[in-house]
Formats: structure tokens, sequence, C-alpha cells
């Protein structure tokens, strides 16, 4: 059997999906293994594709400490982005802000108390008097609605 | 991912559970990240250091960039570990994309000599000197070429055809879709070919 892909359809099946033809999707693949088996320029182009993959893949490892360089810098990037909103939580949380929250609320209640305390010359009728002499223009005006 | 399989060096520390099995995922290893654990962290470290390092260098062209990025990828997983999801894709995944980013913020910084750096000691050592020297040549035309490349074709293939990422997993990564990823592909491959064409 005679394969139907020209050279330049392997070519750009090389391109496409690389050098590994087991890794080509059907029916590319059994085409391509045909094609290389009858062309030596399918061959050649192969080669040269399998070249660079072999040049991309050479080791190049981390320089070696590196891995205890990075561990030792754990505890300094311990608490940063992540732990924000917790270390906000603990900060709240700290000893120095119980007695500053217990005088806060006591200070507030004492206010509210205070502001609440000084209303309370007003009466309900006293209020009712006000909003009427706002409304009309005389006292005689207000007897006739009464 | 290649390398995610990797076992790592048992740490016979008291009270705390030992890693010391292939079988320990990823995944696993970040969620006592999340919870501080520094043996959980050192085994993912190990896993992936030269993987990372390797992707960093090819992507960047410079030893000290591939340091200073590798560092603070890691650092990055042991201060985000918080953040991952599961749901949204693998762990290996998941620290590429923190690769990633990182390197095209270092290449938005615009530095001119990051992308030109020469080759340093590729070659296999075990090889003569004289194989070693043309390894190295070809090496260092490699690097040049993949320099040569936009930076979003350099990463598609870094992560497909070093990294062994699928070509889902790496639209994932770099956030494109997978037709867009396998276009990339094509066409770092071919500007690569014709770049280290043997016949110039």
């Amino acid at each position: 059997m005679r394969a139907e892909m020209t050279i330049d359809e392997f070519q750009k099946n090389l391109d496409r999906w690389g050098s590994t033809l087991q890794a080509w999707p059907e029916p590319a693949r059994s085409q391509g293994l045909l094609l290389l088996d009858e062309s030596e320029k399918a061959r050649q182009q192969h080669q040269h594709a399998q070249d660079i993959d072999g040049l991309l893949a050479a080791d190049h490892p981390a320089p070696p400490g590196m891995q205890q360089q990075i561990l030792s810098q754990l505890t300094s990037r311990q608490g940063s982005e992540d732990d924000l909103w917790q270390r906000l939580a603990d900060w709240f949380a700290a000893p120095i802000w119980k007695p500053t929250l217990a005088a806060a609320c006591i200070l507030a209640l004492s206010f509210t108390a205070g502001f609440l305390g000084g209303s309370q010359d007003l009466t309900n009728s006293d209020l009712e008097a006000a909003s009427m002499l706002a409304f009309f223009d005389n006292y005689q005006e207000i007897e006739n609605a009464l | 991912m290649k390398s995610s399989a990797a076992a790592c060096k048992p740490d016979a520390t008291p009270g705390k559970l030992q890693i010391s099995s292939r079988n320990v995922a990823d995944e696993d290893l970040i969620a006592r990240i999340r919870n501080r654990d520094q043996e959980a962290f050192a085994c993912l470290l190990k896993r992936h250091l030269d993987a990372m390092h390797r992707y960093i260098y090819r992507l960047t062209g410079s030893s000290h960039d591939a340091e200073e990025l590798t560092q603070e990828t890691f650092l990055r997983v042991w201060e985000k570990a918080s953040s991952f999801d599961a749901k949204q894709g693998k762990a290996s995944t998941w620290l590429y994309r923190i690769a990633h980013n990182l390197c095209v913020d270092e290449f938005r910084r615009a530095k001119p000599d990051a992308v030109s750096g020469a080759i340093d000691t590729l070659a296999d050592p075990a090889a003569d000197q004289e194989t070693q020297l043309a390894q190295g040549q070809r090496l260092t035309a490699l690097q040049d070429a993949l320099n040569a490349l936009p930076q979003n074709q350099r990463s598609a293939l870094l992560l497909c055809q070093v990294q062994g990422f699928s070509n889902g997993d790496a639209a994932r990564i770099l956030k494109i879709s997978v037709s867009a990823l396998e276009s990339l592909l094509a066409r770092a491959r071919r500007s690569l070919r014709r770049t280290l064409s043997p016949t110039g």
C-alpha cells in the first residue's frame, strides 16, 4: 500500500504535531509511517525535526544548592498576601484591643444615652405644636384648625 | 506532566506524615503546603525544580533570570497555595501558570539582555571535547533561534515539546484556546526548522 500523504503534507504535520508520529491522530499517523518507509526526503525531514526536539529536551538542571536556597527563604515569605486576612484578624484579636474595644463600647453607649436623655424634655404634643407652627402662618389659623 | 510522578526522598520528621511515596499527588502536596507543611513543599520542589528551571531558562535565555524566576515561582507556590483550586486544573498546570506569568512580567520589563544570554554549559559532560563543542554550538544556535521566536510561540513549544504538557493543559497555562495553541506550535516549529536547517 502506498502513502497518499505528500511530502509537503508530511512536513506540515511535523510542524503541527511534532516528530513523534505515534502521537499524531489517525489517519495522519499511518499515512506518515507509510511515507517514512517510502521516501528518503520524508526521513530527512523527520530526522531534522527529531534533532530539534532532542536539542530542546537537553538537560539544564537547576544549580546545586538552589533547593536549599529556596527552602531557606520560606520563613521570610511565610506571612504574605494569602495570610493578609488571617493576620488582620489576629491583629484585631490581640490582647490590647479587648480593653480598647470595651472602652469604645462604653463611650458609644454613654454618648447615645446622653443624646437621647437630652431630648426627653420634648413630648409628643410639643412636637405636634412645633409642626403646626411651621405649617400655619399665625395662631388664629391654628385655633380655627383645632 | 512528565516529572510529576517522581518520588521524593523520605524525610523522617517526627510527628509528621512522611512523604516517601511516588503515589502522593501534587494536588495532595499543595493541600499540605496550604497548612504550611514544609516537608510537602520540599517534596514538590524536588519533583519540579529541574524541569521548571529548564523551562524558564529556555524561555528567558538567561541563567541569571532563570535562577531568580525559578526561585520566585516556588516561593509564590508557598504563598499562594490556598488559591489553588483542583477543580480548575492540575497542580502542574497551576505551577507553570505562575511561572509563565512571572516570565511575561519579566519580558514586559523589557530587559534587552534577558534574551541574548549565551548558553553556559549545556553540553553532555560525558562526551569528548570535540563532541561537546559541536553540541554546545548546536545548543547555542537553538537558543538563539528560540530567542528569535515571539514569546507566546516559545512558551507553547516549550510547554508541549519539552515539559510534556498536553495541548489542552498548555492552552490552559497560556489562557488561550487549543486551536490557538496548535497554531502557535506549528509556527514555532516551522520557524525553528527553517532557522536550524542543515542547508542554512
